[in-house]
């Protein structure tokens, strides 16, 4: 039998020459018709008759469907704040030789540069997936995204603190980035059903449209761009990786639709003292689905698309972040997912194969990622308090 | 018909003639054959009916699949139906596939089969599905890991 991946592969075959057989078969019963095509047609007619008639131009409403969007932390206590919760003591966490976070479930867990799992640092609350971690720069501090597996409760980023063991859901929002030094932090509104649905607010006390909120961490200060100044098809935020520039003053977002991604470059007051306004430099030529800063600047993984699929990492000059940038490697046999950029060397992700280090343009496999150990240095709380 | 009458029905052709597969592929891998098709229907006859406030948009296939998941609840209490593994594919395909794809849930089978069976990037999936690239990532895995389970794999 072959790898999962090549079964699906061929399974592919099965579901179109399965769909034009269905499609064939609809075609070639005279009686049944679609009933899209009827309404369809219904909907010509009453187009037709009301146009006719009034005479009316037809105006699209100007404030499409906004999402919920997340609320800053505000300087005043809220009235239902987040509670902390503790439990056992600290132990030192990060393993010699770490490279890398890496999640699995509810597992974040250290990697090191020949692959393997060193330890599993964090067991989200039950319930939750973990989708995103980092370490802040004091190394004191794990921050982590969070989504519910059942969809329907609102996403969250975590902190939790590595000495005292106490997690803070910090917000509602789907992700988040830390800037190098650890001051500021953007966050990013989900603009996904179960953050609409769960009418997700990042604290009690408002609703607040913004799809981007950079925060100094220090004095709480922010600065927001609204929902309604972020060019979507009224789908809410950006829907590919967000980037923050290690100054915390600038930011790319990624927007993408079927013909390909698109980037776009934001300009953040250095004071957060303004809005977040849109840059008048262009933003990187990059099918973007990772973007990362690390040694010599920013580092983007651009998928390609289904019909060039080609994946690239390239690298950006912080002074220049439009264009293609420097190609580092490209390959179409090996989709690339993630970079990580260290100081022991520049490693990717890649399937089929695992874990691959970049050397001289070339992809050295050094092999799968292990699963997570089952042992966790800060298991999950047994209550669970969200916002 | 005027002109732009005309126009505008050219317009909405070459569109459907474009997002159709694309979008018949994302709500297929969703909610199985029969009700994808007859989702992707309907979702292209509202497209006709909205089609002034649709034409403009950045992403009509994400949108439009949000309306053709609406429109299926009529079909939902329908299993997902998966075609079984022709003869002329076996041994290459294990003949438990189609059972363990539907046994996913709906979201990790639209993952699975739009990035694994039809070779989309992980981006396009994620614009079609309307959720971001970490989120889509995430029903990857654990439709990968559903899969393996009762597959057999390394990592079930």
């Amino acid at each position: 039998m072959r790898e999962l991946e090549a079964q699906l592969r061929a399974y592919g075959s099965v579901l179109d020459a399965a769909e034009s057989d269905l499609n064939e078969v609809s075609e070639a019963t005279p009686r049944r018709v679609r009933r899209g095509t009827l309404v369809a047609l219904a909907a010509l007619v009453v187009v037709a008759i009301v146009a006719a008639v009034a005479g009316v131009v037809a105006t699209r409403s100007s404030s499409p469907r906004r999402p919920n969007i997340v609320s800053p932390a505000s300087t005043t206590a809220p009235t239902n704040p987040p509670k902390p919760t503790t439990t056992s003591p600290a132990i030192p966490v990060i393993p010699a030789g770490a490279v890398m976070l890496q999640s699995s479930g509810r597992k974040i867990f250290a990697v090191g540069a020949n692959g393997h799992a060193l330890d599993t640092l964090v067991t989200a609350f039950a319930g939750r997936e973990v989708t995103d971690s980092a370490f802040a720069a004091d190394h004191e501090t794990i921050w982590y995204a969070t989504q519910a597996e059942d969809n329907q409760s609102c996403p969250e980023v975590v902190k939790l603190n590595l000495l005292t063991n106490v997690r803070t859901v910090v917000a509602h929002a789907e992700d988040f980035t830390l800037s190098p030094d650890g001051r500021r932090v953007l966050l990013v509104w989900p603009k996904n059903d179960a953050a609409v649905n769960a009418n997700c607010a990042v604290t009690v006390q408002k609703q607040y449209d913004d799809a981007l909120v950079v925060r100094d961490l220090a004095t709480g200060a922010q600065s927001s761009l609204p929902a309604s100044e972020f060019p979507t098809a009224g789908t809410g935020g950006p829907s590919g990786p967000v980037w923050m520039s290690p100054a915390g003053d600038r930011l790319i977002t990624t927007q993408c639709v079927f013909d390909g991604c698109s980037t776009l470059l934001w300009t953040v007051p250095r004071n957060l003292d303004g809005p977040i306004q849109p840059s008048a430099a262009a933003g990187p030529a990059c099918g973007c689905s990772r973007l990362l800063t690390g040694q010599g600047g920013m580092y983007a993984i651009d998928e390609g698309t289904s019909a060039d699929p080609q994946t690239r990492l390239r690298r950006y000059d912080l002074t220049n972040l439009a264009g293609p940038g420097t190609v580092l490697v490209e390959s179409k046999s090996v989709r690339l997912s993630t970079v990580v950029p260290t100081s022991a060397g520049l490693f990717v992700l890649g399937s089929p194969g695992g874990l691959y280090r970049v050397d001289n343009g070339l992809l050295r496999l050094i092999g799968p990622i292990d699963a997570p150990p089952q042992t966790t240095t800060f298991p999950a709380p047994t209550t669970y308090s969200p916002i | 018909m005027s002109e732009a009458g005309t126009s505008n029905e050219q317009r909405f052709a070459r569109f459907a003639s474009d997002v159709e597969p694309r979008l018949r592929r994302a709500l297929v891998s969703w909610y199985g054959l029969e009700v994808g098709t007859e989702a992707t229907a309907d979702a292209l006859a509202v497209a006709w009916e909205r089609w002034s406030a649709i034409e403009p948009m950045a992403n009509p296939v994400g949108y439009l699949f949000r309306v053709g998941q609406s429109r299926s609840r009529r079909y939902r209490r329908r299993s997902p139906v998966m075609p079984t593994v022709p003869a002329s594919e076996l041994p290459d395909i294990d003949p438990r596939l189609p059972g363990a794809l539907a046994g996913l849930s709906n979201r990790q089978r639209a993952a699975v089969l739009l990035v694994h069976a039809h070779g989309w990037t992980q981006v396009e999936a994620a614009a079609a599905l309307g959720c971001t690239v970490s989120t889509l990532r995430n029903h990857l895995e654990r439709g990968m890991r559903g899969l393996r389970a009762v597959l057999g794999g390394d990592d079930a």
